[in-house]
């Protein structure tokens, strides 16, 4: 054994990669790493990685265009705009390193797949124009997108979850489109993905990594154009990595098919929403970013290890966005579809699929139902008019927190700022009136103000307590991660009702001493909470199979039971 | 292998494959010469810790990990297995998790009532050294299998590793290796040599000399040191290819 060291000092992290790193004797090298370097069987020494040639050698090898810019270069070639002056049309033109053509029948291969490719006629796919060879090089020219690819969009900046939503289904129909037609991309990754001036989604290279992929035969890995070749765009430093491909290329390249491409989809699309790649046991995506808990289902079947499990065709993922797009969050029949899945796939992340944010934003809802219907009650209670004023406040301020609970942090934080600047000009304004005492409308303006700052103070209360108790949510559901690695989890919609029995059984609770305390009828107050209580119950007990559920049902039934002996005594 | 590899690489030629310490092992069956022995002891010796790692995610206590390996090296030195086990016979690294899911299935209570091994000398193994090294790695949710994978290839990389370093020390160019080791992880492509030579204080074509031949040695090491886990030198780049997809998804 080598001698080893701790790894106190080491970074954890590999700077090629960004996988964790192990401990042990290694110190701080990257295991990945490694054996991809190793997995090179090394070209003669004196090759270099492949340069592209200069505009001026490639005007000579292409009299009939015009070349007018180096666009950029990958593991898989370099691409020049070009024009092509009979047509009158601009052009890309990809030309593949001369190595690719080097290996036994690539000549017969690239002829069978370029024609394949030619055949490609899709509005998301980038068209091929033409083929061939032009000296050592095996060439395309294609069809000219004017845009970005989704690497450099991501990189201007992030995406945010509806433009990730546009893109998707783009990319769906044209995978879907080439399945049909027997053509698998095998190379799905941001820096193919290409999105005009329009917004169009076009996809690039298809099949191209077939082409130059080795044949099976030959002593090299077969994957080389991620693993072995030059990175494809060296800076960004993720390209080149297996991060986009799925399993079964890496293990058993001869088996891959379609359902290669839906699990690069898959890594695509989690990046898109969450801008990190779903390495080891990642999160499912609504838990690092606001976006409906449906979709978290869709990205984690498109990266199911087996590709079995995933969805068998593009087209489904499409459909699946589709209708989560079209229908809002609450009205998913995500009861009966989200369960037989959420056993198969991963067991870390069965615990808190369903976002606390729906289950908040009931809450609010329910809140704010409270708040409006105790009007016309305590108004019929005979309540004192400014007392029921304040209840009904209350209700609607309980309803703010938890609505703001559940919208984004960044709206959150929006609020409060709004709320500190306006009480900052109301104090200013209040200090200007001081100034100005004699005046006799000052002690009218004093009064408004003061009612407005009042306002803004119940406002920033409110939001501080919604941050505060989101935070504790957020804890919360971390320990109940951490806990919930058992099997089957209750379906996500009985969560939604043990929270509203949690609602129901606050108000209850709150209610009767409230009421009583504004003078309301006694009788009407008891019967209002024991109503609250009941409806609580009932919830309960239809979620009996949360814990939620059943503390609140135990709970309720206790405090009936005291209610109603109470009830007794006094009579 | 390509035939034509052998040109350009010089050092020694590639025989290595032709006595691997599996075919050792393999060609002596289950008789009892010496070579066999030793050369089953050494890959025992270098590949124990991902069996410790399985067992422990296998949700073993550390005591319970370290006895249950223990046990089922003696069992396993003892070839217990060369005969059930036909199918997993290519790859040592099969080969030995196979073995200890079949000791794990049927033998390890029997085994456990027996004193240690049934009597037989231990393998002196650094078990402090296992249980801080488990705690320190990544606490993924990984399949054991996979937990076993990954802990072969980090074995596996550690020996290589630690061979270039003593080749290196061997030359005197101990220091040397430490500086250029990171490079080994790059690509042809990114490796800065212009910094490189800076830091090492020698021009930028020694300094891309220098990497260069670690580079090469280093893949030579690799192959030699897979090789010797299995039984069929083309199965070399397969092996490579599995224990890098180890590492992915």
């Amino acid at each position: 054994m080598n001698e080893s060291k701790t790894a106190k000092d080491m970074p954890n992290q590999c700077p090629q990669c960004g996988a964790a790193l192990p401990g042990g004797a290694l110190e701080g090298l990257c295991p990945a790493c490694l054996l991809k370097q190793g997995a090179e069987t090394g070209p003669p020494p004196e090759s270099v990685p492949f340069q592209p040639p200069s505009l001026e050698e490639v005007a000579r090898l292409f009299p009939h265009l015009q070349i007018l810019a180096f666009l950029g270069k990958g593991g898989m070639g370099a691409v020049y705009k070009a024009r092509q002056p009979a047509l009158d049309r601009l052009v890309a033109l990809k030309i593949l390193p001369p190595q690719a053509a080097a290996g036994p029948g690539f000549a017969e291969r690239f002829n069978r797949e370029a024609r394949a490719l030619a055949r490609l006629n899709h509005p998301n796919i980038v068209a091929v124009h033409e083929f061939g060879q032009a000296g050592a090089s095996p060439f395309f020219i294609m069809e000219f997108v004017d845009g970005l690819t989704l690497r450099q969009l991501e990189h201007a900046a992030r995406l945010s979850p509806d433009e990730a939503l546009r893109i998707v289904p783009q990319i769906c129909e044209a995978l879907q489109y080439a399945h049909d037609e027997g053509i698998v991309h095998r190379d799905i990754k941001p820096e193919n993905i290409l999105i005009d001036k329009k917004g169009r989604v076009k996809i690039a290279d298809f099949g191209i990594a077939k082409i130059i992929a080795p044949q099976p035969g030959r002593a090299d890995l077969p994957v080389s154009p991620e693993i072995g070749a030059a990175p494809q765009h060296g800076p960004t430093g993720i390209v080149g990595t297996p991060h986009y491909m799925a399993p079964e290329q890496l293990e058993t390249p001869q088996t891959v098919d379609h359902r290669a491409d839906i699990f690069s989809l898959g890594v695509v699309f989690y990046e898109m929403l969450t801008g990190q790649l779903p390495l080891g046991r990642f999160a499912p995506p609504s838990r690092k970013v606001q976006i409906d808990a449906r979709l978290d289902e869709v990205v984690l079947r498109a990266l199911e290890r087996e590709p079995e499990l995933r969805y068998q065709h593009a087209a489904e993922v499409k459909t699946e966005i589709d209708t989560i797009t079209s229908t809002p969050p609450g009205a998913s029949p995500s009861g009966e579809h989200m369960r037989p899945r959420m056993s198969q796939s991963a067991p870390p992340l069965t615990g808190s699929l369903q976002s606390p944010n729906k289950i908040l934003s009931s809450l609010s809802v329910s809140f704010f139902g409270v708040g409006l219907l105790a009007w016309p009650f305590l108004w019929a209670m005979r309540a004192n008019a400014g007392v029921a004023l304040v209840f009904i406040l209350f209700f609607l301020a309980l309803a703010l927190i938890f609505g703001l609970i559940s919208c984004p942090r960044r709206v959150r934080w929006g609020v409060v700022t709004a709320m500190v600047v306006i009480e900052l000009v109301v104090t200013l304004m209040i200090g200007v009136g001081d100034w100005y005492k004699d005046a006799e409308h000052y002690s009218r303006l004093n009064h408004g103000l003061f009612f407005v700052l009042d306002l803004v103070v119940l406002f920033v209360v409110c939001v501080i307590v919604s941050g505060v108790m989101s935070w504790l949510l957020k804890v919360l559901d971390k320990l109940r991660t951490r806990s919930s690695l058992s099997p089957a989890p209750p379906p996500a919609n009985l969560r939604v009702f043990s929270w509203l029995a949690l609602g129901f059984f606050i108000v209850g609770l709150l209610g009767c001493p409230f009421l009583i305390a504004i003078h309301a009828n006694e009788h009407a107050a008891v019967i209002f909470s024991g109503l609250c209580l009941l409806l609580a119950l009932i919830l309960g007990i239809i979620s009996w199979r949360e814990r939620l559920g059943r503390v609140i049902v135990i709970l309720t039934i206790v405090l009936l039971v005291l209610e109603i002996v109470l009830m007794f005594l006094r009579n | 292998m390509k035939p034509e590899d052998s040109t350009h690489s010089n050092g020694p030629p590639r025989d290595y494959f032709a006595t691997t310490r599996w075919t050792v092992v393999l060609a002596a069956g289950s008789r009892s010469t010496p070579n066999a022995d030793v050369a089953l002891e050494e890959l025992c010796r270098t590949y124990w810790y991902p069996l410790y790692a399985y067992t422990r995610r296998h949700g073993h206590s550390r005591e319970d990990a370290e006895d249950l390996t223990q046990s089922f090296f003696a069992r396993f030195l003892q070839k217990n297995y060369l005969e059930k086990l036909q199918a997993e016979h290519g790859k040592f690294r099969a080969f030995l998790l196979a073995s200890l899911k079949h000791f794990l299935a049927n033998e390890w209570d029997r085994a456990r009532r027996q004193k240690r091994g049934g009597g037989l000398p231990p393998l002196s193994l650094d078990w402090q050294n296992a249980d801080s090294r488990y705690q320190i790695e990544p606490a993924d949710l990984l399949s054991p299998d996979k937990i076993y994978d990954r802990a072969w290839a980090v074995t596996l990389l550690e020996r290589v590793i630690g061979r270039l370093r003593e080749e290196s020390a061997a030359d005197g160019k101990a220091a040397l290796f430490e500086r250029l080791k990171p490079f080994l992880m790059m690509g042809r492509g990114d490796i800065p040599y212009a910094q490189a030579a800076a830091g090492l204080a020698m021009t930028e074509g020694a300094a891309r000399v220098a990497v260069h031949r670690l580079r090469r040695r280093y893949r030579e090491v690799l192959r030699e040191e897979i090789g010797q886990t299995l039984s069929d030198p083309a199965q070399v780049e397969e092996e490579m290819r599995a224990l890098f997809s180890a590492f992915g998804g």
